[in-house]
């Protein structure tokens, strides 16, 4: 059982498994999970392509372009928080688990990481993805 | 704090993701030859000049390539353990697609041929589709008997094509003829001997979208112009399409090879229903059989003659939405499945079969078609 007041979690390596934006794939009750570091932060998200069921973590993590309404108007955000698909290229921000450019109200589950020393842990369903958001921008 | 054991995933997906059907005949599946010496030494020196001066995909473009796709046109979960490209390794596609999926027999489509559509020299191209195509035999058919190929011929030279048509078609896993489609007319008289060597040896015509179309000399423009964009590219595919399955009705090909059986694969199917609709009306309204020399309507010709492969599956947000379109087509009769393995816009048969395709017409696509459209397919089913 977990202990009072302490979220479960599962640990999933050491920090120096991981490879800067490359996935570690984990099982963690039942579920193929991701697990990236990129520059300054860790992801976890469900190895799971909600648009046609891919192993998303077969894909790349990358930034890509901001949403605009402007022909031809590229300029790059989300910094290495992008998780794109290895099939169709659908591109999906591991901070929120929303669809870049909000394209479809479908989201890709995403995880809390917790570093405790050396080691990492992936930690409980995130639930409020926006508020995430909001805490990630603040 | 509770600690879970963590296991790593292996490093592929070997899960079973069987559809819930009785046999699965994919009928678009690409293989890809990286090493070109394996062709070039087939040639003779002089024709292997000229691939080395051409180059093996899309060389002699009119312009350096303005659609592609900007990241990649190639799943990216489908690179070989050893690092090569999607496409390039019969085992790891069986590991990858034919076992997971339980794929009965995949119908593979070599893209590559399409690098002879601006070539002037009719003789190397020859050599070089005969050359790829042995290579195909070789490495793909041979590594599994699920492996079926449709070999490629030239759209510039009917005599050459029926040649190359005749040296293969008892070659056990040739299942069909690959034509990348050229800036001509598909119904004309100059192309109609392949079209019967095809019919007489019951191996269906396929087409595939070549990546050329409004970019490569002598691939099949877009109407409206040269396009900007990978998307505007990719979207344009289904116009090339309508335009070759009007080529085909009005140039008569129907009429005369009465037997003949054609595939478009990848051209999407959608707009198919609306094609019918005018075909049938300008046929009707301009006299019929006297002004085309067509003696049933054309919408007939096509479902009785034509098969389109499902993918890329369109998307409505109300999938219910295609279901008018499966009726219009009637779907049981003219799709065939098809995953488009390993291209980034593969479609997937567990979620195809399982979520997007009416139960009724499950077992239809999935194989009752393709058995009937590729008379050579040998495969074992109910």
């Amino acid at each position: 059982m977990p202990e009072r007041g302490k979220p479960e979690r599962t640990r999933v390596g050491t920090l120096a498994d991981f490879a800067p934006d490359t996935f570690r794939i984990v099982q963690v009750d039942g579920n193929s999970i991701g697990v990236v570091r990129t520059r300054d932060r860790f992801f976890a998200v469900l190895n799971y392509c909600p648009h046609m069921g891919a192993e998303l973590c077969r894909g790349t993590v990358s930034d890509t372009t901001l949403p605009t309404n402007i022909p031809f108007d590229y300029r790059l955000g989300y910094e290495r928080s992008v998780v794109r698909c290895p099939w169709h290229r659908w591109e999906w921000d591991m901070t929120t688990g929303e669809a870049i450019g909000k394209t479809t109200s479908m989201r890709v589950a995403t995880y809390h990481v917790e570093v405790d020393g050396d080691d990492v842990y992936v930690g409980q369903r995130r639930k409020n993805s926006a508020a995430v958001r909001e805490a990630v921008a603040s | 704090m509770v600690m879970h054991n963590v296991a790593e995933a292996t490093e592929t997906s070997q899960t079973d993701r069987r559809p819930l059907t009785q046999g699965l005949i994919d009928c678009d599946v690409h293989p890809l030859i990286t090493d070109m010496s394996k062709v070039r030494n087939r040639m003779s020196k002089r024709a292997a000049r000229r691939l080395e001066v051409l180059g093996h995909i899309g060389g002699a473009a009119r312009e350096p390539n303005r659609v592609l796709h900007p990241t990649g046109p190639l799943r990216l979960d489908a690179m070989t353990p050893s690092g090569g490209l999607p496409g390039s390794d019969p085992e790891f596609t069986r590991h990858e697609l034919l076992d997971p999926y339980g794929v009965t027999a995949a119908v593979l489509v070599p893209v590559q041929a399409a690098a002879v559509l601006p070539w002037g020299d009719e003789v190397a191209v020859g050599e070089y589709l005969a050359g790829l195509n042995d290579t195909l035999i070789e490495e793909w058919l041979s590594a599994d008997t699920r492996y079926k190929l449709a070999i490629s011929v030239s759209p510039h030279d009917a005599k050459s094509a029926v040649r190359e048509v005749e040296r293969l078609a008892d070659v056990p896993g040739v299942v069909a003829i690959n034509i990348p489609l050229a800036e001509v007319h598909p119904g004309r008289p100059a192309l109609h001997d392949l079209y019967a060597a095809a019919e007489e040896l019951e191996l269906p015509v396929l087409m595939h979208p070549t990546g050329g179309e409004g970019n490569l000399l002598d691939a099949p423009n877009f109407a409206g112009g040269l396009v900007r964009t990978y998307p505007e590219h990719h979207i344009m595919l289904a116009q090339s399409g309508q335009a070759a399955v009007a080529g085909f009705v009005l140039g008569g090909v129907f009429e005369r090879f009465p037997r003949l059986k054609l595939v478009f694969a990848e051209f999407g199917f959608s707009w198919v229903p609306s094609l019918m609709w005018r075909l049938d009306a300008n046929w009707e309204r301009t006299g019929g059989a006297e002004v085309t020399g067509l003696t049933r309507p054309p919408s007939e010709m096509i479902k009785d003659q034509v098969r389109f492969t499902t993918q890329p599956l369109d998307e409505p947000a109300d999938r219910r939405q295609l279901d008018a379109v499966f009726d219009a087509v009637e779907a049981g009769r003219t799709l065939l499945f098809s995953s488009d393995y390993p291209h980034w816009d593969a479609d997937d048969p567990l979620v195809i079969f399982n979520k997007r395709l009416p139960e009724p017409l499950r077992e239809r696509i999935a194989w009752g078609s393709a058995v009937e459209t590729f008379g050579r397919l040998d495969v074992d089913l109910p």
